[in-house]
């Protein structure tokens, strides 16, 4: 009988911890994520342009690792970071917003190189404000730089 | 020829000047708040993403977000905003298009902050819906700012608090937007 208790105390307070962590856990880095899918920026915004719909089933929410020609890198007023890669010459782009948990230091990524970021798709903007298209990667971590 | 080349100065100068007019942003911040009394905790999401273009001549202005990137500090609130809510995969996008009432009220030569009236069309969840709310445009040394603070009912967007979770879960979220604007064509 008492170990039926002890064995019903021990699983409640198991299950109980369980469900806490679960209500409690905080939104993970990316940095030991899979990607869902490796694409190129150009390859990634040729999917988008030619069909968003098909696009968002397959891409939206998942976690992408892109691979682009470094256009810009932008810092806003509080210091967060966009790493804009895709083709120099048009004025559609990924966007990754960088993971405001992760430091790096910007000037070690020239534009103009090829980098390498994973981050979670967050949609496409189409040209309708004509400021170009853009895929938004959220949450984005560096992977490598390919000078 | 002499006539030739004065209507492409024209056209030249005009095309500049209209390109002036309009201010842009791709990195805009829209937090949502729909904390109540009683939250154990702030229910609260930021998004660092939003589109927005303004044209300082007309007064339109337009706002494009992406819903998936409204980011909150716990990722169970989180899945329940994008999927139980908002419904972000199947509408993954909620756009405003609207006018500043009165933009002749600006100077966008002369440092300032001015108070406006915004009013238009906002369509979250695949439903829209008329919003008027006044904001701020700050001019600081040719930086443009536009700051706006307004409530919308979930309901008016179909978007159904349950009762297990009114205590928690405002009905009337609140709605922040911060943009810092740059010269579009620069």
């Amino acid at each position: 009988m008492k170990y039926k208790i002890i064995l019903l105390a021990t699983a409640l307070i198991v299950i109980a911890a369980g469900a806490y962590f679960y209500v409690n856990r905080k939104t993970q880095s990316l940095t030991d994520s899979k990607a869902d899918y490796k694409v190129s920026a150009i390859k990634f915004l040729e999917d988008y342009n030619s069909d968003q719909v098909l696009s968002d089933k397959k891409y939206l929410g998942k976690i992408i690792q892109v691979d682009g020609n470094l256009k810009d890198i932008e810092k806003d007023d509080k210091g967060f970071l966009t790493f804009v890669l895709g083709d120099l010459t048009s004025m559609s782009s990924v966007r990754c917003s960088i993971d405001t948990t992760v430091v790096i230091d910007e000037s070690s990524y020239p534009v103009g190189t090829v980098v390498s970021l994973k981050g979670e798709c967050t949609g496409f903007n189409a040209d309708d404000l004509g400021l170009g298209a853009d895929i938004v990667l959220n949450r984005s971590v560096i992977i490598q730089s390919k000078n | 020829m002499k006539k030739i080349l004065l209507v492409a100065i024209v056209l030249f100068l005009g095309a500049s000047a209209n390109a002036q007019d309009k201010y842009f942003t791709k990195n805009g911040t829209i937090t949502f708040d729909a904390t109540t009394s009683t939250s154990p905790e702030k229910v609260a999401a930021v998004n660092k993403s939003v589109t927005c273009v303004l044209d300082s001549k007309t007064g339109n202005t337009q706002f494009s977000v992406l819903m998936k990137g409204f980011e909150f500090e716990q990722a169970l609130m989180r899945e329940h905003f994008h999927e139980n809510y908002l419904e972000s995969e199947k509408f993954p996008k909620a756009l405003f298009k609207g006018q500043i009432i009165n933009p002749s009220q600006i100077n966008y030569s002369k440092n300032g902050i001015y108070d406006v009236n915004v009013k238009g069309q906002l369509t979250i969840h695949g439903q829209t819906k008329d919003v008027e709310t006044n904001g701020k445009v700050s001019v600081n040394d040719g930086k443009i700012s536009i700051a706006a603070k307004f409530a919308v009912l979930l309901n008016d967007y179909g978007i159904e608090v349950p009762r297990l979770v009114s205590d928690k879960l405002a009905k009337s979220a609140s709605i922040k937007v911060d943009c810092s604007l740059q010269v579009l064509g620069n």
